[in-house]
């Protein structure tokens, strides 16, 4: 059971890879972890609950013995959140207020502030940008187009409703409405070249109608930007129904 | 839109803070009875009384609505009694309330809270779009349409077995009930909602964090504030940080163990344990450990590892053995549950 393994050690790696991004966080965590145990003026258990346990914590997680068990039992997949046990947040704010408060004059307070900011700043990345937040018109906070069809279909007067459509379909469609059935889930462990979420607007519309039928799916929808113009899903027992600016939605014939 | 999010904290603020006062109350709890402190108390013991119905109903075959109702009807017994056996403490709890804001240094409280509106601001305009949300956010949705527990996978098919690993901590479910509270769809809860009052309940715990840390001074106090506050809007260092989680994705069950559960543990050993006060701090243990369970798997193993490890070290610098039976009973629901994990898994 003890012995180690590459795969043991390279997750082991990769998680502390994943945890320390750019390093400079991880400076500052590890500058507050010295602060705290030196300091003869801070509060034990404070020392205890910074210091000592968060060096107790990179041991065990730099441990391969500790990762070989965690991974036994709840996988490699997630081994990397064993870095939120760390107080890093916490530990670093309090060392960084602390410095500020121990400088007496008012001037120094401030210059000690404008430090502090920077060093952030420089040490870190801003979380609003546009890898990770856009704007959409709604509440549900789901690509507008991609609502205004599910909406549709959510709204079409059919007891029996299945879809399939690009990739992000898979995802939102069952956020927005749990009475609409999908032909393929999230993609855990199917290439995506087997896919037909993944390349139903380049596939053949014959195979895709094949797709439909094996799988009893009644709805289609396909981005506007890759239908076709010499051809259309109306020819393969498929009725354009509804289209907005991103999207058209195709429903079997009856 | 307003009358769901007034809602929304009705449910996650308002009521968690009576019961924490009930809880406090009937605890005998000696020290200063922070508001914030009743909050966390009162939410977590939400949490923990959905997950004492959620898991059995799954296995009684019960419905989504019947969960609900069970869990609804419970809470509003637990605020009823709380509001009679408090209803002369409000009027202390109002005033010591009043003597705090007074307190405060106005300009650092004013750009601390200007920061915390802002994230607030952030979460409820825009839009983070994650996959993870095809499992989390669809189960609420299925929960409330289909008024079923795990009978339907994500895609809509009929489920033959139960997917355990994440079967033991429907927090979807719990979005789903707050979703048929404050009446809107639970995408919405989800994704607007949630981001908001979940990040206003994370820098309400650092606050006191920081309160304790600085002993009740409120100028450090703010101070520390603000700068976890730049901390988490700069913390895009890796995509694996908390900082990202709390700001990104706080509506998922595992971003707020991360940011909240496990800070708390911190603030439980910080403050209480080691104190005369210790028996109501190792009640409060035991609940968030039991109420995390709902959020995530991950609390079958991280908060129970950060408690331990706390627990050992506390021994050490107390001479107490009387830590280890506590730190058992504390986590004997964690341990329950992670039985059944294994077995089932």
């Amino acid at each position: 059971m003890f012995d180690i393994d590459e795969f043991t050690i390279n997750t082991m790696i990769n998680a502390y890879d994943s945890f320390k991004g750019t390093g400079l966080y991880v400076l500052l965590f590890i500058a507050s972890i010295i602060f705290v145990l030196f300091n003869k003026k801070i509060k034990k258990n404070v020392k205890v609950v910074f210091g000592i346990f968060s060096v107790i914590i990179f041991i065990i997680n730099l441990n391969p013995i500790f990762t070989k068990i965690y991974v036994k039992i709840l996988g490699d997949d997630v081994y990397w959140r064993v870095y939120w046990m760390f107080p890093i947040g916490i530990a670093i704010a309090f060392m960084l207020t602390y410095m500020i408060f121990s400088a007496n004059e008012k001037y120094r307070k401030f210059l000690l502030i404008a430090i502090v900011c920077l060093l952030i700043v420089v040490s870190g990345n801003l979380v609003y940008n546009q890898e990770n937040f856009q704007k959409v018109n709604n509440y549900y906070k789901i690509e507008d187009e991609l609502l205004d069809i599910v909406n549709y279909v959510s709204n079409d007067n059919e007891e029996y409703k299945k879809l399939v459509g690009p990739a992000n379909f898979e995802i939102y469609t069952r956020q927005i409405d749990g009475n609409i059935c999908l032909a393929e889930g999230r993609i855990w462990g199917v290439p995506p070249e087997y896919s037909i979420v993944y390349n139903i607007n380049t596939a053949n519309y014959k195979g895709i109608q094949e797709y439909a039928f094996g799988t009893n799916t009644n709805y289609i929808v396909l981005e506007n930007i890759n239908i076709s113009p010499n051809d259309s899903l109306s020819n393969y027992n498929f009725d354009e129904v509804y289209k907005n600016e991103k999207y058209t939605l195709y429903k079997m014939s009856h | 839109m307003i009358i769901s999010m007034f809602l929304s904290i009705i449910w996650l603020i308002i009521v968690p803070t009576i019961i924490g006062f009930g809880i406090m109350r009937v605890l005998r709890k000696k020290d200063e009875k922070s508001i914030i402190e009743a909050m966390l108390m009162g939410l977590y013991f939400e949490f923990v009384v959905f997950e004492l119905f959620a898991i059995p109903f799954v296995f009684l075959k019960r419905s989504f609505f019947e969960l609900r109702n069970t869990w609804l009807f419970t809470i509003l017994i637990v605020s009823l009694i709380s509001l009679i056996i408090n209803r002369r403490e409000f009027k202390n709890i109002y005033l010591d309330l009043k003597t705090s804001i007074k307190k405060c240094p106005k300009i650092l409280a004013i750009i601390s809270i200007l920061l915390i509106l802002f994230q607030c601001y952030m979460g409820f305009t825009y839009m983070h779009e994650d996959e993870d949300d095809s499992n989390f956010v669809a189960k609420a949705v299925i929960a409330i349409d289909t008024n079923t527990l795990f009978k339907y996978s994500d895609e809509g098919y009929e489920l033959t077995t139960i997917p355990w690993r994440t079967g033991l901590s429907p927090f979807p479910w719990f979005t789903a009930n707050i979703a048929t509270l404050v009446r809107i769809p639970p995408a919405i809860v989800a994704h607007t909602i949630f981001p908001v009052i979940f990040v206003l309940i994370a820098y309400s715990l650092y606050f006191i964090i920081g309160k304790y840390l600085f002993d009740d001074d409120y100028e450090k106090t703010f101070m520390f504030l603000i700068i976890m506050n730049i901390l988490y809007i700069f913390g895009n260092y890796t995509r694996y940080s908390i900082f990202v989680r709390l700001l990104t994705r706080l509506w998922q069950g595992k971003s707020i163990l991360a940011n909240i559960t496990i800070p708390l543990i911190f603030y439980i050993f910080l403050k209480g344990i080691g104190t005369e006060n210790n028996n109501y701090y190792w009640f409060m243990l035991f609940l968030v450990l039991w109420g995390s369970i709902l959020l995530s798997s991950m609390a079958l193993s991280l908060p129970i590892i950060v408690s331990g490890i706390l627990t050992f070290l506390y021994i050490i610098k107390d001479k107490k053995i009387s830590y280890v039976f506590k730190y058992l009973l504390s986590v004997l629901p964690c341990v329950g549950y992670g039985i059944i994990y294994l077995l089932i898994k």
